[in-house]
């Protein structure tokens, strides 16, 4: 295998600003890719993160910046993506928001709507413009970062675990309408990852969750960036369709309530 | 990817065996390839494989069915200095029989084969990561372990049987540093140790949303990744290898 991984790819990824999005950036680079770095807003701190990669790595780090949920502000971005002129190989979907808990009884449909639109509809629009591109190019493997909320249930977290639970599915269907055009889709469902989400858990929280891990630990962002790699790579050439866990063995969150 | 690791590869004479040694070894591993017999041309393809990669692929041959010959060889394979790293599980035969013709030792045979041979000899060298404190182990079976197959009832529960076995020993050994995966195939060459005929292959490659069977190197592509440390946080979870099945 090469010690760079995604040599002379480029990838597209959403959310960059901060967490896990960041260290995707900076590990795709690491690993040879060229970047398009999508983030809402376009900070001096964002700028100055893609201008060191760039020389750092010696790839290209295109910064480009648009609100996900403006489809207007989104069909901009695609054209000044598509005027660049590069085969895209790769698109990561981590763009995403994550409420503070409600019971059900307690979330409102503003609520609701909110989550499901930057969650769910978001990625599903900003997909099709991306996936025609690769289907045209016969080439391409997208990942989606899911949730294992996405998977298993959790009071007071009905909408966020519902929205990825609909990009979880997305990726099963487009996996089948994609793959015989080359292309694979996959998601990620990370379980809790050090990023400013968790910061927000309570100290008491934080260790029931810890306890409930068998390796222990949370996820550094880097371990989600690393499973992207895997997938965007030509090391998951067979696999499609799939979701992947990267949440150090938790096996039901149910325990713990 | 794993250089300073030392791997434990079993029934490597299958094709997807000799791709996952190149892998490992092409990676910087030392590695342990075991098979169930000594023939010339495998013991060449392995002494190859060191001197091109600067590594040591050391061959064991023992019948893992045979109870003292497997603790001999963990006695072997633990006996190394530095310990042992990595543990990966290949799958040796697979037979088929219809549900309604299948005999009680036919199912104990297999049951043995693919289930109780692998579960004891993982533990024999588990426990020795275990007091390094730090390890990936890795079971491949066929996705029937997940979907069942026609003519596959020993097979499939074997397997499944195998399927349980890995989450479990996942959170036994998860505080002890060792992560443990498996790799679920669908229709690839060379996985077995038999191959596959035409028809087969024409209609498994129909089935998948890639519109085609997989290749052994895309099978040891992601058991490599499963060794390294680039699936750190991944323990106890299933990696279908498929093409998409439906």
């Amino acid at each position: 295998m090469r010690r760079r991984l995604l040599e002379g790819k480029t990838i597209i990824v959403t959310g960059t600003a901060r967490g896990i999005g960041r260290s995707m950036a900076e590990q795709f680079a690491v690993h040879g890719a060229s970047v398009f770095a999508l983030a809402r807003s376009a900070t001096s701190d964002h700028k100055e993160f893609c201008e060191g990669l760039k020389n750092l790595y010696e790839v290209d780090v295109m910064p480009v910046y648009f609100d996900l949920t403006d489809y207007d502000a989104m069909k901009g971005a695609v054209k000044e993506i598509r005027s660049v002129g590069r085969l895209i190989d790769g698109l990561v979907n981590n763009a995403g928001i994550s409420p503070d808990l409600a019971l059900m009884q307690m979330t409102t449909v503003r609520e609701l709507r909110n989550v499901m639109e930057t969650n769910f509809f978001a990625p599903y629009v900003f997909t099709k413009y991306i996936a025609k591109m690769m289907m045209r190019n016969r080439r391409g493997s997208i990942v989606n970062i899911a949730s294992i909320r996405g998977i298993d249930p959790y009071a007071g977290d009905s909408a966020y675990a519902a929205s990825k639970a609909a990009l979880i599915m997305m990726t099963k269907c487009l996996a089948e309408e994609a793959g015989g055009f080359g292309c694979r889709v996959n998601a990620i469902c990370p379980g809790l990852t050090e990023t400013d989400m968790i910061a927000q858990l309570h100290d008491n929280n934080r260790n029931i969750e810890r306890e409930a891990t068998p390796l222990g630990k949370f996820a550094e962002p880097d371990d989600i960036a690393n499973a992207a790699i895997f997938l965007l790579s030509d090391m998951a050439s067979y696999i499609t369709g799939q979701t992947l866990r990267v949440d150090g063995g938790v096996t039901s969150m149910r325990k713990r309530i | 990817m794993l250089s300073g690791k030392t791997i434990v590869v079993t029934k490597c004479r299958s094709e997807l065996g000799k791709q996952t040694l190149a892998y490992m070894a092409e990676n910087g591993a030392d590695i342990f390839a075991c098979a169930d017999k000594c023939t010339s041309g495998f013991e060449d393809y392995c002494k190859a494989l060191g001197e091109e990669h600067h590594v040591q692929v050391s061959p064991l041959y023992f019948d893992m069915s045979d109870s003292s010959e497997t603790k001999e060889a963990i006695g072997k394979i633990n006996a190394r200095s530095g310990g042992i790293q990595g543990l990966v599980n290949l799958a040796g035969k697979t037979r088929e029989t219809c549900f309604g013709e299948m005999e009680t030792d036919e199912l104990g045979e297999i049951m043995r084969d693919e289930f109780l041979s692998t579960v004891i000899f993982t533990q024999g060298i588990a426990k020795h990561m275990m007091q390094k404190g730090r390890g990936s182990i890795a079971f491949v079976s066929g996705i029937a372990a997940l979907d069942g197959g026609e003519r596959l009832t020993a097979h499939a529960a074997a397997v499944a049987a195998l399927l349980g076995a890995m989450r479990s020993i996942a959170i036994e050994l998860g505080r002890g540093g060792i992560r443990v995966n498996s790799v679920a195939a669908g229709t690839v060459r060379g996985l077995w140790e038999d191959p596959l005929s035409s028809v087969r292959i024409q209609e498994a490659a129909g089935k998948t949303d890639l519109k085609r069977i997989g290749e052994p190197g895309e099978v040891a592509k992601v058991l490599l990744f499963l060794m390294s440390d680039m699936s750190s946080h991944i323990t106890g979870q299933t990696i279908r290898v498929d093409g998409g099945v439906r």
